[in-house]
């Protein structure tokens, strides 16, 4: 029976200390910068980390409300920009989020991990510097703040503060919410209840009859488990079938929507939820964005669209970019796999990527944080514990890296409708949530796999190739722009699909005119594509790690002002005498 | 000609004609504002009975208000269906939001319509959109202010029509251009055709939309003012990307607005719109390919080995069903919606077969009704919905029974219909591929021929241009259409301005808007009678000693209309009905003291049985709650105590 006795009388002196060890009491722990990661943040708490950061650097952050959500709270955005390098807009911009589902907390962290790291190491990290000198960042480290703060101020389980608070009739009897999941032994916990039965499919492990193992098909088991805690609260002959809810906040977006009876989470209508309205708008209002992140948790995987297979496969000009940044992604973050939503996961419509892919032209990833394989307890770390011993190994890792606090033993209850029961198992800060001593090298790591697609927004320069008089006061003009970086200077599918207007060249000056102008194609065998109308301004995007160049015929004397201008990467201008 | 132009554009009600707050006569269109504060109007004057709702403020701010008539207006709870009626989210069809406010007038002149019915009417859907039809300058667009780059280049809205020959409406041009690829047609040379290759005819025409290319891009008025159009930004097969749908479904504040209020108002029992369509005769179209309801399904390979299907064969609905109950957990709900979301096989695009049935027979009924008031001459079809349009949004994702009106189209007297090609008697793809072949456009929506004989239905194709020039030269005396007349263009050269004096060819005139609505709008206070109606049909007690007692109990649907309709049943989005037994002390051995009642066709009954045992009742209250569909109370006598 291992050491069973003994730890069984630890984690019930555990227990009522629980939630205060994962999120630090804020009154004994005033939050300040640098940031602390040892622990969880609750609501309150993400707040007063963005008004620290504000404060510690009020020249290079500010602080938005986005907005409130359906229960009145403020939905937070932190800037950082520095003024002196210019304008937010001006700049190409990474939208950073997590949190969307109310309980995968752990998301805010690396959010605020992010804005730490950065800030603090800003003129001290030169790589740091010079990212934050040419892009601008927009972060809500937490969107789904309902969510987050019930997950710490009431008693749940794991899941069940994922979605948005309003409620809905889950279970289509006319009432809503009236079936939610009930603390029966009033121990902080929603567990799990079992039964002995005559006919079960479980039976209790011989060694810890803490586990349950499922019975084979030859096997006849003694005991058989009935969902989590909770009572018939409406009557109707089921238990726990419509709890608070449920709308699930990244299935509700206003691209490639579908009704609820095609997307189980979907809302009445697209963008039901306050908050998730005033969020889009932010979005809108800061059309530079053009990589979004949204970090949730979990399984270790980063995700790209499309997130239907009727969406259809991305160009190849846009997976290359991608794939580029999800190769670096994985090996940034070990056992994490860079993925296809619809093809490696499964389906969703009206996924919050969708809405930033497609109306805002912004790269998107989303981060499914912790494996729950990194909960370990064995000597041979670099091979994977068979399966059937993985529980165990799941077990001592409670009780002996987290002394208990991870698991509520059963203990006897009665059960008005199922009479004799158990109540007990895993408690909500497990099973998709690191422990916190395991926070800070996912956060780290997760983080960093944020700054190398933020340093790979483009750069781009504008250069001369040459000026060449054709004849008297006729010039032919060749203008190369570079992308230093991995990013495209807009997406593929933006161009496509017409979501914004392109990258435009423009050529101007007082005493000349723009007789013709296109694009370069081979500039040995002067094979240009010109264009009809127009010609002094050029429509087009710069792939990453690419050029594009462009000849003009250009009558007349004096300066020609060059100017390059993009909604999303920095706009450069150069005079050609 | 400017001076008959003129004429015309006052026939059609564009003459500025002041309003008076006293009176709401139909002897012309009204203004948005003006319509806006009539329902204002008569909502003061019936304090007791209605009561005006803000939906929500268009772009420019203009306030989207309804009024709400019934029994009910000073509580939000409602025991009483409701109908929903909602006009002119187009923009274009002015005529419309009139027949709105004509219903709003026939209601309170009559207690009986609002005693046991709420209604909800909103007459102007989309008010920047109609206030166009105003406008000094006629245009046919039904786009509100909202800018957006419809180009994508670096200016918005910089490029929209001129009325280049300043006669006020905006028609088009015709240039002669080597790349042209119409011809007059020689039957009217006003009309314009495509040429007959085969015959050695050659293109001679290339067409615009009247202006001149602002922005010098080489394209003419491809950015003009705004803008979405709320007649096609609801959600069902809203269309991404389009550039005047808007950016998502609901971006438009009144747009929400009425999604919430939908949403908010679950006591509604059946939709009427008013607008460009008209399900009273001619049902919600079929045909499309795709869908959860389609005929062959496959099975993703990850989804095959769980359900024991082959990832390479196709199945139908009901084999799916099957075989992912085989693996379900008992107590599991499988069914079509269980199978759609796991496949991701998208939403229902085409009606539902047992809902054409109610469609069919209420049509069929509807063409009795209007030959009975001598207001069966034969017309041109109505349009098919648009895909993002309220109607449809209001069957496919609400599941609610929708009619719409059109009021008026154009009559089809001397016209022989031309058959494109003989399709008629095959199949639907059969139907499809004969007229790809023949060079037809295929229909997004395909046809709908059920129901429709003798109506164009997608085989045979009816020349409206022909139509509207009879039209207009028997009855507008040819000022319905702008003949061709040289104009020497800036950047075009010669060309010629004409076609279709914007909105004539689908609103009537002025003089005949009262007749047209005092015959169709009535049809709606039929329609109620529909509305499923839920009652106790019989009860049953028998009384098994030691105070037990076995109830039974059969419920009624006395309307005609499915309670929800099919669709309804697929997306569980119509509150179901529940039953209600009360009494001293019940204990219930059998049943419950809620039971819910999901799905009643109309005409059938359903049967609940409990075994209660009432110590100390004399007598039971059944309760039926069904906001959307009547509902009704019984008293149930136990035995002789």
């Amino acid at each position: 029976m291992k050491a069973k006795r003994y730890l069984q009388a630890l984690y019930l002196s555990c227990m009522l200390c629980m939630a205060s060890l994962f999120s630090m009491n804020s009154l004994a722990q005033k939050i300040e910068v640098p940031l602390r990661f040892d622990h969880y943040y609750t609501y309150d708490q993400v707040n007063e980390a963005l008004r620290a950061l504000n404060k510690a650097y009020p020249k290079m952050t500010h602080l938005d409300l986005v907005g409130h959500s359906d229960e009145g709270r403020e939905i937070w955005s932190i800037t950082v920009n520095n003024p002196k390098t210019g304008l937010e807009l001006s700049k190409p911009g990474l939208y950073l989020d997590g949190n969307i589902h109310g309980n995968e907390i752990q998301a805010g962290e690396v959010a605020l991990y992010y804005l730490n790291y950065i800030l603090t190491n800003y003129e001290k990290n030169p790589r740091v510097t010079e990212m934050l000198d040419r892009t601008v960042t927009y972060c809500v480290p937490s969107v789904n703040v309902d969510g987050r703060y019930h997950f710490f101020h009431e008693i749940n389980v794991i899941s069940n503060t994922r979605g948005l608070r309003i409620a809905k009739d889950d279970d289509k009897d006319g009432l809503v919410d009236e079936d939610p999941m009930d603390d029966l032994d009033g121990d902080g916990n929603i567990t799990r209840m079992r039964k002995k039965v005559p006919f079960g499919d479980y039976r209790l492990d011989p060694n810890d009859s803490r586990i349950m193992i499922r019975v084979a098909e030859d096997e006849i088991g003694d005991y058989t488990l009935l969902g989590s805690e909770g009572i018939d609260n409406d009557n109707d002959g089921r238990i726990n079938e419509d709890g608070v809810g449920y709308i699930d906040p990244n299935r509700n977006w206003g691209f490639n929507w579908q009704p609820n009876y095609v997307e189980g989470g979907a809302g009445s209508y697209p963008l039901e939820g306050a908050g998730l309205k005033d969020l889009a708008q932010y979005l809108l209002d800061r059309p530079n964005i053009l990589m979004a992140w949204a970090f949730h948790n979990s399984g270790g995987m980063f995700l790209r669209g499309p997130t239907s297979k009727l969406a259809k496969e991305y160009d190849r000009r846009d997976t290359k970019v991608y794939d580029y940044l999800g190769a670096h992604a994985e090996k940034m973050v070990p056992g994490y796999k860079y993925m296809i939503s619809w093809k490696d996961l499964y389906t969703t419509w009206g996924d919050f990527g969708d809405y930033t892919d497609n109306v805002i032209g912004a790269f998107t990833l989303v981060g499914e944080l912790f494996q729950s394989n990194t909960e370990t307890y064995r000597k041979e770390t670099a091979k994977a514990t068979p399966r059937d011993q993985r529980d165990q190994e799941r077990m001592d890792f409670n009780d002996y890296l987290a002394l208990g606090q991870m698991f509520v033993d059963w203990k006897p209850y009665k059960h008005p409708v199922y009479g004799d029961i158990e109540i007990g198992g895993w408690t909500k800060f497990t099973s998709r949530l690191p422990q916190p001593f395991m926070l800070m090298d996912l956060v780290h790591r997760n983080a960093m796999a944020v700054f190398h697609t933020v340093d790979q927004l483009p750069d781009i320069k504008i250069e001369l190739m040459s000026k060449e008089e054709v004849e008297k006061d006729l010039y032919k003009i060749r203008i190369r722009l570079v992308n230093k970086k991995g990013i495209s200077s807009n997406s593929y599918q933006s161009v496509r699909d017409k979501i914004h207007p392109q990258d435009q060249l423009i050529l101007s000056g007082k005493k000349i005119k723009v007789l013709t102008g296109g694009r370069l194609t081979d500039e040995y065998n002067d094979l240009v594509s010109y264009k009809e109308h127009r010609p002094e301004i050029q429509f087009f995007y710069i792939p990453g790690f690419s050029h594009v160049e462009y000849q003009f015929l250009v009558k007349g004397k004096g300066k020609i002002k060059v100017e390059y201008k993009s909604l999303k990467a920095r706009n450069k201008t150069i005079e050609v005498n | 000609m400017k001076k008959i132009l003129i004429t015309v554009a006052i026939l059609l009600g564009f003459g500025q004609i002041l309003f008076a707050q006293s009176k709401f006569s139909f002897e012309r269109y009204h203004k948005p504002h003006e319509l806006s504060a009539w329902i204002s109007n008569l909502s003061n004057t019936h304090a007791e009975f209605s009561r005006i709702h803000k939906i929500g403020s268009s772009y420019s701010g203009i306030p989207v208000n309804l009024i709400e008539i019934g029994s009910e207006v000073k509580s939000h709870e409602k025991s009483h269906p409701a109908v929903f009626v909602a006009a002119n989210f187009e923009g274009t069809r002015p005529l419309a939001s009139e027949g709105a406010l004509y219903l709003a007038g026939k209601i309170l002149e009559n207690p009986e319509l609002y005693k046991n019915i709420t209604w909800y009417i909103l007459p102007v859907g989309n008010p920047e959109g109609a206030g166009h039809f105003f406008n000094s300058l006629k245009q046919d667009d039904g786009q509100n202010t909202r800018p957006f780059n419809d180009d994508m280049d670096d200016a918005i809205d910089e490029d929209p029509n001129e009325d280049l020959n300043g006669d006020g409406f905006i028609t088009q041009m015709r240039v002669k251009d080597p790349s042209g690829n119409l011809l007059p047609d020689t039957a009217d040379a006003r009309k314009l055709r495509r040429p007959d290759l085969t015959k050695g005819e050659r293109g001679l025409y290339k067409v615009y939309s009247e202006g001149i290319d602002n922005d010098n891009d080489g394209k003419y008025n491809e950015d003009g003012i705004g803008g979405t159009n709320n007649g096609v930004s609801f959600p069902h097969l809203f269309k991404y990307h389009g550039t005047n749908s808007g950016l998502w479904s609901g971006q438009e504040d009144e747009v929400y607005g009425v999604l919430k209020f939908m949403t908010d108002h679950q006591e509604v029992a059946m939709v009427m719109y008013y607008g460009s369509t008209n399900f009273c005769l001619m049902p919600p179209r079929g045909g499309r390919k795709g869908g959860n309801t389609s005929k062959s399904i496959k099975v993703p390979r990850r989804y095959a080995t769980m359900i024991g299907a082959d990832p390479n064969k196709s199945y139908t609905m009901s084999a799916v069903i099957e075989m992912m109950k085989a693996v379900m957990p008992p107590g599991v709900t499988v069914d079509e919606s269980t199978v759609a979301g796991m496949l991701g096989l998208g939403a229902a695009v085409n009606p539902l077969p047992d809902d054409l049935k109610f469609y069919k027979s209420f049509s069929d009924k509807y063409k009795k009704y209007l030959k009975k008031k001598g207001f069966d001459e034969k017309r041109l079809d109505p349009l098919p919905a648009k895909d993002g349009s309220f109607e449809l949004w209001c069957y496919y994702h609400l599941g609610l029974p929708v009619f719409s009106m059109d009021f008026w189209g154009l009559k089809e007297k001397s016209l022989k219909a031309e058959k494109a090609v003989g399709t008629e008697g095959k199949s639907d793809g059969e139907r499809k591929k004969a007229e790809e072949s023949a060079g037809l456009k295929a229909q997004p929506s395909g046809g709908m021929t059920q129901g429709n004989k003798g109506s164009t239905g997608g085989s045979k194709k009816v020349d409206k241009e022909k139509v509207f020039l009879q039209y207009s030269d028997s009855v507008l005396g040819g000022k319905g259409f702008v003949n061709w007349t040289a104009f020497d263009h800036p950047q075009l050269g010669l060309v010629e301005i004409g076609g279709v004096v914007p909105y004539a060819d689908q609103t009537p005139l002025e003089n005949q808007i009262d007749s047209l609505l005092s015959v169709q709008v009535p049809w709606v206070f039929e329609l109620l009678k529909e509305i499923p109606k839920l009652s106790v049909e019989t009860t049953k007690i028998k009384d098994l000693g030691e105070n037990i007692f076995q109830l039974e109990v059969w419920i009624r649907n006395d309307g005609g209309l499915p309670f929800p309709t099919s669709m309804g049943k697929r997306n569980r989005t119509p509150v179901p009905a529940v039953l209600i037994i009360e009494g001293e002390d019940l204990e219930f051995l059998s049943g419950r003291y809620r039971s819910l009642l999901t799905g009643l066709d109309a005409g059938k009954n359903i049967k609940f049985k409990w075994l209660i045992k009432a110590p100390e009742s004399k007598e039971l209250k059944l309760t039926v709650k069904a906001m959307n569909a009547h509902g009704d109370v019984s008293t149930i006598k136990l035995g002789g105590k």
